[in-house]
């Protein structure tokens, strides 16, 4: 009798364990479906509109135009975009005139980064850090799944024949919110901690730099919205710090003075405030 | 020794206050389910009590009182690990939603479906004076509830008179 019921107790597992098996399977493949029905050219146009005719066409923003900020940031997406290997983006970076310490990506390898995070940056290799965590956004689609997901590919694709401008401003506001999931920012992260190390700037740069915007969070004002975007910080910086690098690895700094772009981002602010006066 | 059971009774020979108890075992389970899902171990414990509180009754109730906790342990350890798991995701940084957990929970539903169609027939048979045997749970019950103990002798004390 023992057999027998041993033989169902199986029986049962075997059943359970399929049915797991089923659902987590057919979940996985929803998603995967839902990936596969916005290809890289679709996405890039759906940047583009969302990029020339909402953001750029916001009077609120106003975008760096100082050639020591523009080269400094050109500089450093160079080097990342040379380490990333076969890409489906072009990538462009802009810089964005505001106090924030804040970055966000658009889709088709639109990156936006503020002048904010550049002051509060103290070397190059950070700002990196910050880039190259939103090139693994882009590089994971996590973007556009987050639109698909939450709007629905439909109206993705009803936008690129030419949507409503409330359309095209709620798409606009959806895809600029920095909220991706705790397994998203985890791919980010993890990209971003592999593209540096390919780039040979130390990893290591993006734990500094959330440890030092974790320290500031005890005068959170709303500039800090990078942290309240992106949660579990201590467990980010601890993944950098823990982040194996190669034995051989070596780290080739940036041949910048930071001090000079930090002093042109100042001066331009001086400028827009002195304009504003005036 | 080969195992010994006792004469399985008819439903013509169970008393309708019986049948309501072994009824009772399945509907009870319901009730607690129901109250328990905060915390799914609460259905478990008033299980136990509505097993303790008939133990002594018929075979016939015990048999099914001891099937309706029985069944409810691994259903219950299930849906306690499914609580435990998504309490992790919503207040932990490190855990989230992957398609192990989505799967899980769809296997989760689909055992709770189950669970509940099948104590519902049991529920009905039971009112019925009838035995009805669930997958494994069945067979433990059955041996729990009618096997002749060691030593136990099948004492005849009413007998008809000598006519």
């Amino acid at each position: 009798m023992k057999k027998s019921i041993l033989l169902d107790v199986l029986k049962i597992t075997v059943v359970l364990g399929l049915v797991w098996l089923a659902f987590a399977y057919f979940s996985g493949k929803l998603n995967t479906d839902l990936d596969l029905s916005i290809s890289v050219a679709n996405e890039e146009k759906l940047g583009k509109v969302l990029v020339d005719d909402v953001l750029l066409n916001d009077s609120k923003i106003k975008l760096e135009t100082n050639p020591i900020v523009d080269s400094a940031v050109q500089s450093i997406t160079k080097r990342l975009v040379k380490s990333i290997g076969l890409t489906d983006y072009q990538y462009t970076i802009r810089v964005i005139k505001s106090e924030e310490i804040n970055a966000f990506t658009m889709p088709g390898g639109n990156i936006f980064v503020y002048s904010g995070l550049l002051k509060f940056a103290e070397s190059p290799d950070e700002v990196a850090a910050v880039l190259a965590h939103e090139i693994g956004h882009a590089e994971n689609k996590h973007v556009v799944k987050r639109l698909a997901k939450e709007l629905g590919v439909a109206l993705l694709f009803s936008i690129l024949s030419g949507g409503d401008a409330v359309v095209l401003n709620e798409v606009a506001r959806t895809a600029t919110s920095t909220v991706f999931d705790r397994e998203q920012e985890r791919e980010a992260d993890d990209y971003c901690m592999s593209l540096m190390e390919k780039a040979k700037l130390n990893p290591k740069s993006l734990a500094t730099f959330f440890r030092r915007v974790d320290e500031m969070t005890g005068d959170v004002d709303n500039n800090m919205e990078i942290i309240m975007t992106h949660p579990n910080n201590n467990s980010r910086i601890k993944n950098a710090l823990e982040y194996k690098l190669k034995p051989n690895f070596k780290t080739e700094s940036f041949n910048m003075n930071w001090q000079r772009v930090i002093d042109s981002v100042n001066a331009g602010d001086e400028k827009a405030s002195n304009d504003s006066i005036k | 020794m080969e195992t010994q059971f006792y004469e399985l009774p008819q439903p013509d020979q169970i008393p309708m206050r019986e049948r309501e108890d072994a009824m009772g075992s399945y509907l009870m389970m319901f009730a607690a389910l129901g109250a328990g899902l905060p915390l799914p171990i609460i259905n478990l414990i008033a299980s136990v009590v509505y097993y303790y509180m008939n133990k002594s009754n018929s075979r016939f109730v015990r048999f099914h009182t001891y099937q309706a906790l029985i069944s409810s342990i691994p259903l219950t350890l299930m849906n306690a690990f499914a609580m435990f798991w998504s309490l992790r995701i919503l207040l932990s940084h490190e855990w989230s939603i992957t398609a192990n957990y989505k799967g899980y929970i769809g296997m989760l539903v689909v055992a709770n479906l189950f669970y509940f169609i099948y104590g519902i027939i049991a529920a009905i048979k039971a009112r019925k004076g009838q035995m009805f045997y669930y997958w494994v749970f069945g067979k433990l019950s059955y041996v729990h509830a009618f096997t002749i103990k060691e030593g136990t002798t099948k004492e005849v004390f009413n007998a008809p008179p000598k006519l």
